[in-house]
């Protein structure tokens, strides 16, 4: 059997670590909160740019440069993590949607076909330099207070690599909250803007159920059907000039807020398991501890009372 | 006329209005009911929300843009 002291020690360690897991996931708790109601709230505003940037692309008389598709020969991707671990499964996930989107566009390319890296939070980054690729550009360290100055400066270099050709196509591969328990790992094209891929937007942010989700599935078929004979002013082309960069602008900024909510959820429920984890482990070891204890002192007694009858 | 302010924050304005006044790029304009689609840029000033009754709700507004879309209803994102 295991010494008492080392029964301790194990027991005092794994303590500490519940103690610690424990404010983890009051820290991770509180956030969350604060995290899930920013996210919910830019929700509408984000879905309504996307129809607005939708109902643009469908009846300006002017084509903006964004939308063109060209021969894809690179694509930019653009990874949105956390800047911390301990939350689960959460980077592991997106990351695993990174490996298998590029195996899926590889198959059936040609071989100079390139991927290009742009990595948002640290652990992304770490990940693009553990495998090798290259990126573009990185940004860290955006907190829990998301500005909508970092989405400016993230979007308005992914738009003029996109004006430069740089890159054909740009992806973004981040989570996607739904509920404190389940975010899944999205995939959005944001450039070229084509209906269909703006469409596949607007339905991942309408909710699945609830008293608007059918309305605006029958209204965006409407939208997309339907020729509205819109009035630009000042004109169409100083509208799309203007337009098209903020909408996709606020789409940056609303894919971090969601990311932010999934980061602080998937840490809450996984600090949740840990601690649970711990004071299991910590009852057991203290079961063990006692049991040691007791068989000490019974082994004690034994050679007291055997030393006293073979004196006698 | 239906009228819906969005910001980041949430919505700051929903309910039905006879008309809403609001400065744009090119002027001031005032979008009434049944008014033709439009979309427009917002300049920063004071936009007025005229209520059925008639009554004038001043709304501070830094930049955006309006929407006015064929069934009536009115669509503003502001920042």
């Amino acid at each position: 059997m295991e010494s008492l002291q080392s029964i301790k020690s194990r027991l005092r360690a794994v303590k500490n670590i519940g103690k610690i897991t424990k404010t983890m996931e009051v820290v991770a708790a509180t956030k969350m909160r604060r995290a899930q109601e920013v996210a919910l709230a830019s929700r509408n505003y984000s879905w309504e740019s996307l129809k607005l940037l939708l109902k643009m692309t469908a009846n300006s008389p002017k084509i903006s440069p964004l939308t063109e598709e060209r021969k894809i020969n690179s694509t930019l991707i653009v990874v949105i993590s956390s800047d911390r671990g301990m939350a689960g499964s959460f980077n592991a996930q997106i990351f695993k949607a990174v490996d298998k989107f590029m195996r899926k566009v590889v198959g059936g390319l040609s071989p100079d076909y390139k991927f290009k890296f742009f990595p948002i939070g640290k652990k992304s980054i770490s990940y693009c330099r553990k495998n090798g690729f290259m990126a573009e550009d990185v940004v860290s360290g955006i907190g829990d207070v998301i500005s909508v100055d970092t989405a400016r400066t993230i979007s308005a270099e992914v738009i003029a690599g996109f004006t430069d050709k740089k890159w054909d196509r740009v992806v973004t591969i981040s989570a996607n909250f739904r509920t404190t328990l389940v975010q899944d790992v999205l995939i959005r094209q944001i450039l070229p803007l084509s209906l269909d891929s703006i469409t596949e937007t607007i339905i991942e942010i309408v909710p699945e159920y609830g008293r608007y989700s059918d309305v605006e599935r029958v209204n965006l078929k409407e939208m997309m059907t339907k020729n509205i004979d819109y009035i630009f002013e000042p004109s169409s082309d100083v509208l799309l000039d203007e337009l098209i960069p903020h909408l996709i602008k606020m789409q940056f900024y609303h894919l971090m807020l969601e990311a932010n909510a999934s980061e602080h959820s998937a840490r809450r429920v996984a600090m949740k398991s840990a601690s649970d984890n711990a004071s299991d482990v910590s009852n057991s070891l203290e079961r063990q501890y006692n049991k040691a204890r007791q068989s000490g002192i019974t082994k004690e007694l034994i050679e007291i009372t055997s030393t006293q009858s073979a004196l006698q | 006329m239906y009228l819906r302010i969005l910001s980041l924050r949430g919505v700051q304005y929903e309910g039905e209005v006879a008309g809403l006044s609001v400065k744009t790029l090119s002027g001031e304009i005032t979008v009434l009911n049944n008014h033709r689609p439009l979309i427009t840029s917002l300049k920063k000033g004071t936009a007025h929300i005229i209520t059925s009754g008639g009554e004038r709700k001043p709304i501070e507004i830094s930049s955006g843009f309006l929407e006015k879309d064929a069934n009536n209803k009115l669509n503003l994102l502001v920042d």
